[in-house]
């Protein structure tokens, strides 16, 4: 049998510990906090003060964010020389694993950066978020995101004395991969959808479903989920106030905010799920529900009628489909990153 | 293969340079059934060619100082119409901007009107115009979500592979 000694494998030939130490995760942290702040700034700015330069404060951050991405993408894969059971060697390189996701990320963004600006001459303005080149932004910064997450995991494994401190940072990117991924949303969010309602509240039963049910299974904590969507909400929570304050005391955004998606219930579901060893179907379904319920009682609340009946029933339906599907993805993940195997 | 990537990058520059102007989408037809002020009105639009899908409505008093939000709804269209109650609280300069389509493939008409005190039928008559310029295919916005869709498929099989990899690399390390 192909296997080497845990001890073995387990040694780090090298002068650098971590990527903690390294300068990646903190950096890379602030980066992709620094996007979601700079978008949902920037989609404020445009609806109620119009189009703008290109040095503006908000696009300033997503600027940010994209370099923080890329620079942090190439110095780790340069700097980080271990040789661990769990990097990649490719010739003279040593790749951790989530590097290579966070490096995927940041090529996206290089792509994103000249094509879409070359999109915009072409082809005029697009003032939404759902434009193709858009969504290739958005899917760099993401897949960056979901790098970090993978790299604290693998962090954790190859550096059991620093296990707690990666597992702090595994919720801090739990929490940032959601923030990216209800990000999508945020025309909707904002009122002012450019896609049809139904694929919106499909989109927001189901996404939330993964990362959920990834850190309840992953358990570094023992209501992780819980955690996460209370982190979540916090965030948003001071993304709002940040618009209120920029809005009343600098004059940098206008009276439009978003709604913040609650997914608080879906969050102590997802633990509890796991909790009573609930298969992935199940979970995915209940947790596609929970976010759906959720989400249309703070609808009704706000007094925003546009979840009309046949949007409800197709974004249900959508959104049950998908959220299985990212359920039995998210297990996967947990079988591969789970810390305890 | 230097002038390919010459003609390429000249061809990009024609076009960019080229005046952009906008496609025109159908006409609209704003009915405001005013029955005066804290009393429900009814607006009516109508859309020529009918317009298929949803449409939004942001429907706002226009003050001194600038504007302000009023309500925003999205309904689908049905026969290219669609009705909705409002009770308008004041009298003045108010706005209603209007959209459909998806993505860049987007149409927009904003109309003005001014309201006195008394309840009065007005009809108010107004063109979509489109996001995307004239020139422009049709092709083009799906052309970008198909390039979208490929990065997108490339990065789930690359995190799929890294995953498998991962789960892998740790099955060789369980002591025996």
């Amino acid at each position: 049998m192909d296997s080497v000694s845990l001890k073995q494998a387990k040694q780090i030939k090298s002068a650098v510990n971590d990527l903690w130490h390294l300068g990646t995760l903190p950096v890379l942290a602030l980066g992709t906090l620094s996007g979601v702040l700079g978008i949902y700034w920037d989609i404020a700015w445009h609806i109620d003060k119009g189009r703008d330069s290109f040095f503006t404060p908000p696009h300033n951050f997503i600027y940010s964010a994209m370099l923080i991405v890329l620079v942090m993408a190439v110095y780790t894969l340069i700097r980080d020389r271990r040789q661990s059971h769990l990097h990649f060697k490719l010739g003279s390189l040593r790749l951790q694993p989530g590097i290579i996701i966070v490096a995927l990320g940041a090529a996206i963004t290089l792509f994103f950066a000249p094509a879409d600006d070359l999109w915009h001459r072409l082809f005029g303005a697009d003032i939404t978020l759902w434009a193709p080149m858009h969504l290739i932004g958005l899917l760099g910064l993401t897949l960056a995101t979901l790098g970090g997450f993978i790299a604290t995991q693998i962090e954790a494994d190859l550096n059991p004395e620093q296990k707690r401190l990666f597992q702090n940072l595994s919720i801090y990117f739990a929490i940032m991969f959601l923030a990216w991924c209800m990000l999508l949303l945020a025309e909707y969010e904002f009122g002012v959808p450019v896609f049809p309602m139904w694929v919106g509240i499909a989109l927001l039963s189901a996404l939330p479903s993964f990362i959920l049910f990834l850190i309840a299974k992953l358990r570094p904590f023992l209501y992780a989920a819980t955690l996460t969507s209370l982190g979540f909400t916090l965030f948003r929570l001071l993304i709002a106030a940040w618009l209120i304050f920029s809005d009343s005391r600098l004059d940098w955004a206008g009276e439009t905010r978003p709604a913040i998606p609650l997914l608080i219930v879906t969050g102590i579901l997802a633990d509890w799920l796991v909790q009573r060893k609930v298969n992935w179907l199940l979970a995915g379904l209940i947790l596609a529900v929970s976010s759906f319920l959720s989400n249309w009682l703070l609808v009704l609340t706000l007094g925003n009628g546009n979840w009309y009946l046949q949007a409800l029933a197709w974004g249900l339906v959508g959104g049950l489909v998908l959220s299985v599907l990212l359920s039995r993805l998210a297990v996967a993940s947990a079988r591969a990153l789970d810390l305890r195997s | 293969m230097r002038r390919v990537i010459l003609l390429l990058l000249l061809l990009c520059g024609s076009l960019a340079m080229a005046q952009w102007q906008g496609k025109q989408g159908s006409s609209v037809t704003l009915t405001i059934d005013y029955q005066g002020l804290n009393q429900p009105s009814t607006l009516t639009v109508i859309t020529s060619p009918e317009v298929k899908g949803e449409l939004l409505i942001d429907l706002h008093f226009r003050g001194p100082d600038e504007a302000r939000l009023g309500k925003t709804l999205v309904r689908p269209l049905r026969n290219g119409e669609l009705s909705f109650p409002y009770t308008f609280d004041q009298t003045g300069e108010w706005g209603v901007w209007m959209r459909y389509g998806t993505g860049i493939d987007t149409y927009q008409e904003y109309i003005r009107f001014t309201l006195a005190e008394g309840p009065r039928v007005r009809n108010y008559g107004g063109l979509f115009e489109g996001d995307l310029a004239s020139s422009v295919p049709g092709f083009v916005q799906p052309l970008g979500f198909a390039i979208f869709g490929f990065l997108l498929l490339i990065s789930l099989v690359t995190l799929i592979f890294t995953i498998r990899w991962v789960a892998h690399k740790k099955r060789l390390i369980q002591p025996v």
